[in-house]
């Protein structure tokens, strides 16, 4: 069942003396339970979109519905009461820094008029999960990035919401400190059932935790469907640069030795996990040398880019194209 | 020397300038405060964004801020009577000293609350908080720091123009330095009044800023 449906929505950001159009046709339903994946460029629309969820933004055209209720219909309360079902993190924290940290997550549950004992038990609860009790009495600025995410995780968790909103929550933060949260992310979608929307720009953590996605590229959705699927066959341009490498179209950085033959191998996910490369070296018994390697295993395929230098010997060459061209790999010479 | 001639006109004096600071200070910042939330809401990138509103505001903090406080003092003598019975003494410069120091108030408090990130602004509006809420329980409290620098600069500036007023017989520091000190050519007086002020208007500084270091959680 969908528990939030977006439908045919459009919006335009007006100016002095300019129109621009941040988000158009837009059409997206996400399941109850489910992690979704928004993806695409800088610009491309995805933090307008998120923030039409819960009517940060309002729709120039179009509607949302949060469990078949449009929310474009609702009063001033009733829209407060529907974001209180919505939990929002953001990329820099946004937390209140004169506030410690208890304070900081009870906040939602003052302004929600909750009894104090209780908001007092429910803010140690939710901190015991983000794993940062002994942290109640610290202050935003003694936090570092990752600590100051997950107090942002336990206060959007404080009204119970059904769904929650990350907008690109672990751009700020160093590859450990994302898996970190990401891991948190899926442990409250797993253990509490909450439905997580996560915007980035970046594909890994995509390919970490969720579970269907959805390509944003110049206003649109140019392609959504599950993640693997997506992975295995990306449909639009944006989506094969996002999944392929950022390098695609760009001068990957290796060294290449003059009049070296050198192949780019794309690996666009027909592949199942074989040692290509091995097998070619063993095949034509010669060796290669690997100058770029960008590749990933999804769903126990292989995603990405390895770039090959060749032996001089035309023949061997020959013979090691005839055996990429047997093993269906998408090569060419760079 | 003539220090101890008369200990009890300085102390009497100091008073009168604590009382006149400290009310007109108090009173100006119940007026001001809710100016300035109302500038910083009805502004382009404010709560309710309302020009018209803004505009009008804006202007009105504006005229008052530009009209001197000697003219303005002079001016409203007919309401300061209405309000508080007298034209002299240090209970008529209550009125013109709030009618001066409100509208400086209310840009000081506008300009602390658009210190604060909006980032923290949405995330507060995403938990379904109430613009009300949003001001008390956001904007003023994370803008405490700063609200407590610009009133160290606030207070400071009344005292001085309440020392302005002793020109018009209101009492206080500034009443005793004109009528001995400039008045009478006595020196010693004028200059011990203006010792005092100064040590006053520091005290006043340091607390202030004080307690807007200890309060300020960001460090
Ligand atoms: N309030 C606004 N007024 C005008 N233009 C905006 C506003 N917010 C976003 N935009 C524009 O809309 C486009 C999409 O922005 P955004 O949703 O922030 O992209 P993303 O989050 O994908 O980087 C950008 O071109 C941006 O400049
Ligand atoms: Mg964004």
């Amino acid at each position: 069942m969908a528990i939030i449906e977006i439908k045919n929505l459009k919006k335009v950001f007006t100016t002095k003396n300019d129109k621009l159009v941040a988000l158009q046709d837009i059409n997206i339903s996400i399941e109850k339970g489910e992690i979704f994946g928004i993806i695409g460029l800088s610009g491309a629309g995805k933090s307008t979109l998120v923030r039409m969820i819960n009517f940060l933004e309002r729709p120039t055209e179009g509607d949302v519905y949060f469990e078949n209720k449009n929310i474009g219909t609702l009063n001033a309360k009733e829209l407060r009461n529907i974001r209180k079902e919505i939990g929002m993190i953001f990329q820099n924290f946004n937390l209140l820094e004169q506030k410690n940290v208890l304070k900081n997550v009870l906040f939602p549950l003052e302004i929600s008029g909750a009894e104090k004992e209780t908001s007092i038990k429910k803010a140690k609860e939710l901190l015991e999960l983000v794993d940062l009790s002994d942290k109640e009495k610290s202050y935003p600025s003694q936090l570092s990035g990752g600590q100051k995410q997950r107090v942002a995780i336990a206060r959007a968790l404080a009204t119970n919401p059904k769904v929650l909103l990350c907008d690109e929550a672990t751009s700020a933060l160093d590859p450990k400190t994302t898996n970190q949260i990401l891991n948190l992310l899926k442990r409250i979608n797993r253990e509490l059932g909450v439905t997580v929307v996560i915007i980035t720009h970046q594909m890994s953590v995509i390919e970490n935790i969720c579970d269907r996605v959805a390509i944003l590229d110049q206003s649109r959705v140019v392609e959504m469907g599950a993640v693997n699927e997506v992975f295995k066959a990306p449909k639009s341009d944006i989506g094969k640069k996002l999944i392929f490498g950022a390098t695609e179209n760009k001068d990957v950085d290796f060294e290449k030795s003059n009049n070296k033959t050198c192949l780019r191998l794309a690996f666009d996910g027909s592949m199942t996990n074989e040692p290509i490369i091995a097998d070619m070296v063993l095949t034509t018994k010669h060796s290669v040398s690997i100058l770029y390697a960008n590749s990933r295993m999804i769903d126990g395929k292989m995603l990405g880019q390895i770039i090959i230098e060749l032996p001089d010997d035309k023949e061997i060459q020959l013979k090691m194209k005839q055996f990429l061209d047997s093993k269906n790999i998408i090569y060419w010479e760079v | 020397m003539f220090l101890a001639i008369d200990l009890s006109l300085y102390i009497t004096a100091i008073k009168e300038t604590l009382f006149m600071t400290f009310v007109s200070s108090f009173i100006s910042y119940v007026i001001g405060i809710p100016l300035g939330v109302l500038l910083y809401s009805t502004a382009k990138d404010g709560l309710t964004p309302n020009s018209a509103v803004y505009n009008f505001l804006s202007l009105l903090v504006n005229i008052f801020r530009s009209i001197p406080f000697l003219i303005l003092l002079i001016l409203i003598l007919p309401i300061t009577r209405v309000l508080v019975g007298t034209t002299i003494g240090a209970k008529a410069v209550i009125p013109p000293l709030v009618f001066s120091a409100s509208p400086y108030i209310a840009r000081m408090v506008e300009s602390s609350l658009k210190e604060v990130d909006l980032g923290v602004i949405e995330a507060a509006k995403s938990m379904g908080a109430t613009n009300f809420q949003i001001i008390t329980k956001v904007l003023l409290s994370e803008s405490k720091p700063s609200l407590l620098i610009g009133a160290a600069i606030t207070i400071t500036t009344i005292l001085g123009y309440s020392a302005m007023a002793g020109a018009v017989g209101g009492g206080g520091l500034g009443d005793v330095a004109i009528r001995y000190g400039y008045y009478r050519y006595n020196q010693d007086i004028m200059l011990i009044t203006v010792v005092l002020l100064v040590i006053i208007v520091q005290l006043i500084q340091e607390l202030f800023m004080g307690i807007a270091r200890k309060s300020d959680k960001r460090l």
